[in-house]
């Protein structure tokens, strides 16, 4: 006989399955630990207490978090916050080059906050051109442009500092 | 061409990193926070339940309040008709004597409040 699900075990469960993601595209927006811990903890707080979207979707739950971060970025252009915290990490530990990494870092970081979403969604996620043109409610070529010139800002970056 | 080409060697690039994922604290943030921020069914309840023993301690002081009333207000009537039929029993215990019983009795026990009635002094100048 199995046993009811406690609501502890629920939130469990969907921390896991959707936590690690929605904090990675969180950090990459924010650009900081803190803030997008910040971000992850409201949307799951507010999720869980609507009742209504438990069984959400990743996308519902990614566009809640994307709405979360722009709001922090709002706050925050009151109230500056800085974090030297790294946002990278190598996918294999054998690979990591800590000079490269750190200089994609600062790449990353010269971008805006928009740049960051849309990189992220495309390079980690791996969410086509058009998929991220409905997912912003945008044209696909204004995505695929948007993208090339983040792209060529952290190349030109990445050309400065190696 | 060589656009595509640099776009895909920064792709590559990127992509030997990954950013970096959440501390493991922030799962006990979560759900400690939802703990806390669940509504409290008792809490919930509270006000109602309040304002219902409320409710109840005033209708039974109220009932107390009318039972002491009604014996006292008992006792009192069954000792003014004991006070009624002595008077009347020493005056003949007819009829009319029991009516100035009454009268008797009723005075007695309320006595008329001189202060209600100006007692109007009349002098002879004459």
């Amino acid at each position: 006989m199995s046993r009811p699900v406690e609501p502890g075990d629920r939130v469990g469960r969907l921390y896991d399955q959707f936590a690690p993601s929605l904090y990675r595209y969180a950090l990459m927006i924010l650009a900081d630990h803190g803030a997008a811990a910040d971000a992850v903890q409201q949307v799951f707080v507010g999720m869980l207490r609507a009742r209504s979207a438990i069984d959400s979707d990743e996308r519902y739950l990614r566009r809640a978090v994307r709405n979360e971060c722009y709001s922090a970025l709002r706050r925050r252009r009151r109230k500056p916050e800085q974090s030297d915290a790294p946002l990278l990490e190598a996918v294999s530990p054998e690979a990591d080059n800590p000079d490269d990494r750190v200089a994609v870092e600062q790449a990353m970081r010269a971008l805006t906050p928009e740049q960051r979403d849309l990189v992220h969604l495309k390079v980690y996620e791996g969410w086509t051109f058009q998929e991220i043109a409905d997912f912003y409610g945008e044209s696909k070529n204004t995505i695929a442009s948007r993208y090339r010139y983040a792209l060529e800002r952290m190349r030109n970056k990445l050309s400065w500092t190696t | 061409m060589d656009d595509v080409n640099n776009m895909n060697d920064i792709e590559e690039q990127v992509r030997r990193y990954r950013p970096v994922g959440p501390p493991d604290a922030l799962r006990a943030r979560v759900i400690g926070a939802n703990q806390r921020g669940k509504p409290n069914r008792l809490l919930e309840w509270l006000p109602a339940a309040v304002a219902a023993g409320v409710a109840v301690a005033f209708y039974m002081l109220g009932a107390g309040a009318r039972a002491d009333a009604d014996a006292f207000f008992s006792e009192a009537q069954q000792q003014r008709a004991a006070l009624v039929d002595q008077v009347a029993g020493s005056l003949g215990d007819d009829p009319l004597a029991r009516q100035a019983a009454e009268e008797i009795v009723g005075a007695a026990l309320n006595p008329p409040d001189v202060l209600d009635d100006p007692v109007v002094v009349t002098t002879n100048h004459d």
